[in-house]
C-alpha cells in the first residue's frame, strides 16, 4: 500500500499543463498577425533552384502567401518570391524608427533582398541546410535602403526536402511595432522548446540515478529512457544550424519519435503494473525493422516512410498506450492513473496534431505541438514516482526505527548477560586463585610449620635446628610473595629475586653462584603459579646440592634453543660442580624431591631432565614459547 | 673508627629486642633507642642526633612512613631504612618514595643486618630484580611531554638504566661493575642514586596533583 498525494494534485497538474497549451497556441496565433504594418498577403512567385535574385524577365506568376509547397509535382527545393510597396516619405533614420521585415513562418530557410540588397538570412543555404521552422526571422532595415516611391522586396526560399518548403506573409513595417511580435514568437516557438528540453534532459538524468541505485525498480529506467528519447526527438526538430547531413537527421527524427512511443508503452504499462512481455518484444522488434527500413530509404523515399508510416505506427502505438490506461482506469478509479489518462489524451492529441501537420493537413505555422506536452508528462509522472519514492523512504525509516529499538533492547539484554558472565568469570578466578593459594600453602609453609611444631611438642631442645625449620617456613612464604611480584612474563626478574633469597644459603654453605643468564623473550601467561613452580623447582635443585652434591660453585643459565621439533623454547639449568648423580652408587636427587620437580614442570607444561654431566648434576627446565603467528 | 648511632622503632618487642642485640654488637653502630611507636620514636629523635633509623611501617600509632619524610626533612636529614619481613616490592617501594635508602629483612643474622646498615651510610642501596623491574617501567622515557609537571620528574641517566636492567636480570652488584667496568661502590651510588630520583619523582607528582586538584598555588 502507499499513500496517496494529496486529492486534487491530479487538476491543479492538469490545470497547469493545460495553462502552458493554451498561452503556446493564443501566442502563436496572435505573432502570426502582427497588426498596424504592412501585411504582404500576395506576392510573385518563381520556383527554381538559382542563387542570385532573378530577373523581371524570369517566369514570375502570382502567389497568395501563405504559400505551402505540399503537393507541387515538380518538388520544388528552392523559390524566390517578389513584390514591391511604394512609400510616401522616407522616416527619421532613428533607431526607434527603424523599419525591419519580419517573417513568422518560414520553411526551411530564407533569404531578404530590398532593393537588391541583402537584408539577411535565416542561416546556411548549403547541405545541411538550417533549419527555420521553429525560428521566426527578422531583419531590420538599415537607414538609407528604403526609398521614396517603390521598393521591391526579394525572399529567397529553400528547403531540404522536396514539396516541404513554406512562406507565411511577411510583414514590413517599423522595427518598434514588428519586434515584440518576433520576440515572443521566437520565445514560444524557440526559447521554450529549449527550456522544456533541457528540463528534460536533468530530469532524464535525476531519474537515471534514481534507476542506478534502484536496479529492481526498472520503472525509472524507463521513464527516464521514454523522457531521453522524447528529448532527443526534440533536439532533432529545434536545431537550426543541423550538425549531420540532413539525411542522417532526420532519420534521427523519426525514429526518436518512434522509440519514445515505445519506451513510453512499456513504462507505463511496468507502472501500472501490466507486464506485457510479448507486447514489449513485438514493438521492440517493430522499432528495430522501422529503423532500419528507414536507415536503407533514401529521399524522397526515407520523407513518405517516415511521415507516413512510422509516424503512424507511432499513433497506433500511442493510441495502444491511451487504451490501456482508460481501460484500468474504466476497471478501478485511482487519482493516479486519471492523472496518467489525462495527460495520455493530451499528449496524444498533440501527437496525431503534428502528424497531421507533417502531412500538410492543417496549418503548419504553428509548428509542431507534441513538445508542448512534456511538461504535463514529466509533472505527473515525477509526481507520482517521487511520491512513490518519499513514501518508500519514509516507510524505511519507521522499520529503521523499529529495527534501532530492537537492536538496542537486544543489546541491552545482551550487555546484561555479560555482565553477569563477567560477575561469575570475576568469581571462578578469585576461587581459582584462592585454591592455587591455599594448595601452595598446604604444600609449603602449612606442612613445615606442622613439622616444626611437632619438633617442638616432641620436646626438642635443639634452637638450632627449631630456627632452621622456621627459617625454612619463611623463605618459602618468601617465594610465595616473590611469585606474586608483576615481572611481565620476564623469566630472569623472577630468577633474580630467587637468587637474592638462596644466595646467602649458598655463600653460608660455601657454594659460589655463577650467573650465566642471556636476554629471554617475554614469557606470555607467565602469571604467580608458573613463577611459583619455576622457584620450587630450582629451590629443590639448590637444596639438593648443598646437602649432598659436595660442589663448591652452582652456575645458573638461561638461553634460547631449538626444541627437537623446531620451535623455539627457553632452556634454564642449575648445575654443580659436585660428585654428580651416581657416584659411589648414592643418589643424590632423592625419589621425592625429583617426583615434586616433575610434577610441578608438568603442571606448567614445561619439560625437565636431571643429568650426570660428568663432574656434577645438571637440573634442566624447559618452557615452551607460543609458535610466532 | 666513627660510630654511628641508631634509632631502632619496631613494635613487636621480641623482634626490637633481637634487633637490638644485633645491632649493639656491631662495633661502629651505637643503639640510641629502641622505642615501638611513633611518639616514642618523636621523643628520642627530639632527644638526641640520629645518624639512622630503622623503621617498621605498621606501628600503633601511626605509619613507618611519616617517621621516614620528618627524618629526612630534619635540619640534619636522617638516613632511615625500613624493616620488612618479606621486601616485597610494595613496602618497598612507599618505603623509598618517603626517603628511605633501604630496607633490611626482620630475619636476617648479625653480619646481614650490620653489613646492611654500613653499606647503606657508605652510600650503597640494596634492590631487588622485581624492584627495578618497577623502576624500569616507572623512569620510561615518557612517549611525549605533554604534561608540565612531567619536566620536574627526574628521569634515569644512561647508566643508572643501565645498572638497574642488569639487576632486573638478577645480577648482583659485584657482577654488574665487571660488566660495565666500574666500582661496586659507584653501581650501589647508582643505585641510592636513582633511590633519590624516585623519592624526588613522587614528590613532583604529588606537588603535581596537588596543583591540578588547586590545593596548591605556584608563585609566578
Amino acid at each position: 500500500m502507499h499513500i496517496k498525494p494529496q486529492t486534487g494534485f491530479q487538476w491543479l497538474i492538469l490545470l497547469c499543463g493545460m495553462a502552458v497549451l493554451v498561452f503556446v497556441v493564443v501566442t502563436l496565433e496572435q505573432t502570426a498577425r502582427p497588426d498596424g504594418v504592412l501585411a504582404v498577403s500576395t506576392a510573385q512567385f518563381l520556383p527554381g533552384e538559382r542563387s542570385d535574385i532573378p530577373t523581371d524577365a524570369s517566369a514570375w506568376r502570382n502567389q497568395a502567401l501563405a504559400h505551402d509547397w505540399a503537393g507541387a509535382e515538380a518538388g520544388w527545393r528552392a523559390a524566390w518570391y517578389r513584390f514591391t510597396f511604394s512609400l510616401d516619405r522616407v522616416s527619421d533614420p532613428e533607431p526607434d524608427r527603424q523599419w525591419a521585415v519580419y517573417l513568422p513562418t518560414v520553411h526551411m530557410n530564407a533569404a531578404v533582398y530590398l532593393n537588391g540588397e541583402l537584408l539577411g538570412h535565416g542561416g546556411r543555404f548549403n547541405d545541411p541546410l538550417a533549419r527555420n521552422a521553429d525560428h521566426p526571422l527578422y531583419f531590420t532595415i538599415p537607414a538609407g535602403h528604403l526609398r521614396v516611391g517603390d521598393n521591391r522586396l526579394h525572399v529567397h526560399v529553400k528547403t531540404d526536402v522536396p514539396g516541404s518548403g513554406f512562406l507565411s506573409p511577411v510583414y514590413v513595417g517599423e522595427a518598434a511595432i514588428l519586434a515584440p511580435f518576433y520576440e515572443t514568437r521566437l520565445f514560444v516557438k524557440a526559447t521554450l522548446k529549449q527550456f522544456i528540453t533541457l528540463g528534460m534532459v536533468v530530469a532524464a538524468v535525476f531519474m537515471v540515478v534514481l534507476w542506478l541505485y534502484r536496479r529492481d525498480d526498472a520503472v525509472y529506467g524507463w521513464f527516464a529512457l521514454t523522457i531521453l528519447l522524447w528529448a532527443v526527438h526534440n533536439v532533432t526538430l529545434i536545431v537550426v544550424d543541423i550538425p549531420l547531413p540532413s539525411r542522417v537527421w532526420d532519420w534521427l527524427r523519426f525514429v526518436s519519435v518512434l522509440w519514445f512511443i515505445i519506451a513510453a508503452l512499456v513504462f507505463v504499462k511496468r507502472f501500472l503494473g501490466q507486464r506485457a512481455a510479448l507486447l514489449e518484444r513485438s514493438l521492440i522488434g517493430v522499432g528495430i525493422m522501422a529503423s532500419l527500413a528507414l536507415a536503407l530509404a533514401t529521399p524522397p523515399w526515407l520523407y513518405r516512410l517516415g511521415e507516413r508510416v512510422t509516424d503512424s505506427i507511432t499513433l497506433v502505438i500511442g493510441a495502444i498506450l491511451v487504451g490501456c490506461v482508460v481501460r484500468d482506469q474504466l476497471r478501478r478509479y485511482d487519482a493516479e492513473v486519471f492523472l496518467i489518462m489525462m495527460t495520455g489524451l493530451v499528449v496524444f492529441g498533440l501527437g496525431a496534431y503534428d502528424v497531421l501537420v507533417v502531412n500538410h493537413m492543417v496549418d503548419p505555422q504553428r509548428g509542431y505541438l507534441l513538445l508542448y506536452g512534456a511538461p504535463m508528462f514529466m509533472l505527473s509522472f515525477a509526481t507520482i514516482l517521487l511520491g512513490r519514492y518519499l513514501h518508500a523512504l519514509t516507510e524505511a525509516e519507521t522499520l529503521q526505527r523499529d529495527l534501532g529499538e530492537r537492536v538496542e533492547a537486544r543489546s541491552e539484554a545482551l550487555a546484561r548477560d555479560y555482565d553477569r558472565l563477567r560477575a561469575l568469570e570475576r568469581r571462578q578466578v578469585l576461587v581459582e586463585e584462592r585454591e592455587r593459594i591455599m594448595r601452595d600453602m598446604h604444600d609449603g609453609i602449612g606442612g613445615q610449620l606442622v613439622s616444626t611444631l611437632a619438633l617442638i611438642e616432641c620436646g626438642e631442645t635443639d634452637t638450632k635446628a627449631l630456627s632452621v625449620a622456621v627459617r625454612r617456613a619463611l623463605d618459602d612464604l618468601r617465594l610465595m610473595i616473590d611469585s606474586l611480584e608483576e615481572v611481565d612474563g620476564d623469566l630472569l626478574t623472577v630468577l633474580g629475586a630467587w637468587r637474592q633469597r638462596v644466595e646467602p644459603y649458598l655463600v653460608s654453605a660455601g657454594l659460589r653462584m655463577d650467573w650465566c643468564v642471556q636476554e629471554l623473550p617475554r614469557l606470555p601467561d607467565f602469571g604467580p603459579q608458573k613463577a611459583l613452580h619455576v622457584m620450587r623447582i630450582l629451590q629443590e635443585a639448590v637444596g639438593n646440592i648443598i646437602k649432598h652434591a659436595a660442589a663448591d660453585a652452582v652456575t645458573v643459565e638461561t638461553r634460547l634453543e631449538a626444541g627437537p621439533d623446531g620451535a623455539e623454547r627457553v632452556w634454564v639449568a642449575v648445575q654443580d660442580n659436585g660428585r654428580g648423580l651416581c657416584t659411589g652408587g648414592v643418589s643424590q636427587v632423592p625419589g621425592r624431591g625429583l617426583y615434586n620437580m616433575r610434577r610441578r614442570a608438568r603442571a606448567i607444561g614445561a619439560g625437565l631432565a636431571v643429568e650426570d654431566i660428568g663432574g656434577g648434576t645438571r637440573v634442566a627446565l624447559w618452557l615452551p614459547l607460543p609458535r610466532p603467528e | 673508627m666513627p660510630t654511628y648511632s641508631v634509632l631502632l622503632v619496631e613494635d613487636d618487642a621480641h623482634t626490637r629486642t633481637r634487633l637490638a642485640r644485633l645491632i649493639g654488637a656491631h662495633p661502629q653502630l651505637d643503639l640510641s633507642a629502641a622505642v615501638g611507636s611513633c611518639l616514642a620514636a618523636r621523643e628520642a629523635l627530639a632527644r638526641a642526633t640520629t645518624d639512622v633509623m630503622l623503621v617498621d611501617l605498621g606501628l600503633p600509632d601511626g605509619s613507618g612512613i611519616d617517621l621516614i619524610q620528618e627524618g629526612r626533612r630534619a635540619a640534619k636529614p636522617i638516613e632511615a631504612m625500613v624493616i620488612t619481613v618479606f621486601g616485597d616490592e610494595r613496602h618497598v617501594l612507599s618505603a623509598i618514595e618517603a626517603g628511605a635508602s633501604g630496607y633490611l629483612l626482620k630475619d636476617g643474622d648479625s653480619a646481614y643486618i650490620g653489613e646492611s646498615i654500613m653499606q647503606m651510610l657508605a652510600g650503597g642501596s640494596p634492590i631487588s630484580a622485581p624492584i627495578a623491574r618497577h623502576l624500569l617501567r616507572r623512569f620510561q622515557p615518557p612517549a611525549s611531554a605533554t604534561l608540565d609537571g612531567e619536566a620536574t620528574v627526574p628521569g634515569l641517566t644512561q647508566r643508572e638504566r643501565e645498572v638497574l636492567e642488569l639487576v632486573a636480570k638478577g645480577f648482583s652488584y659485584a657482577e654488574i661493575a665487571g660488566a660495565l667496568t666500574m666500582s661496586v661502590h659507584t653501581v650501589t651510588t647508582h643505585v641510592k642514586s636513582i633511590y633519590r630520583k624516585l623519592e624526588v619523582s613522587s614528590r613532583g607528582a604529588a606537588v603535581f596533583e596537588a596543583v591540578q586538584l588547586g590545593l596548591i598555588r605556584l608563585q609566578k
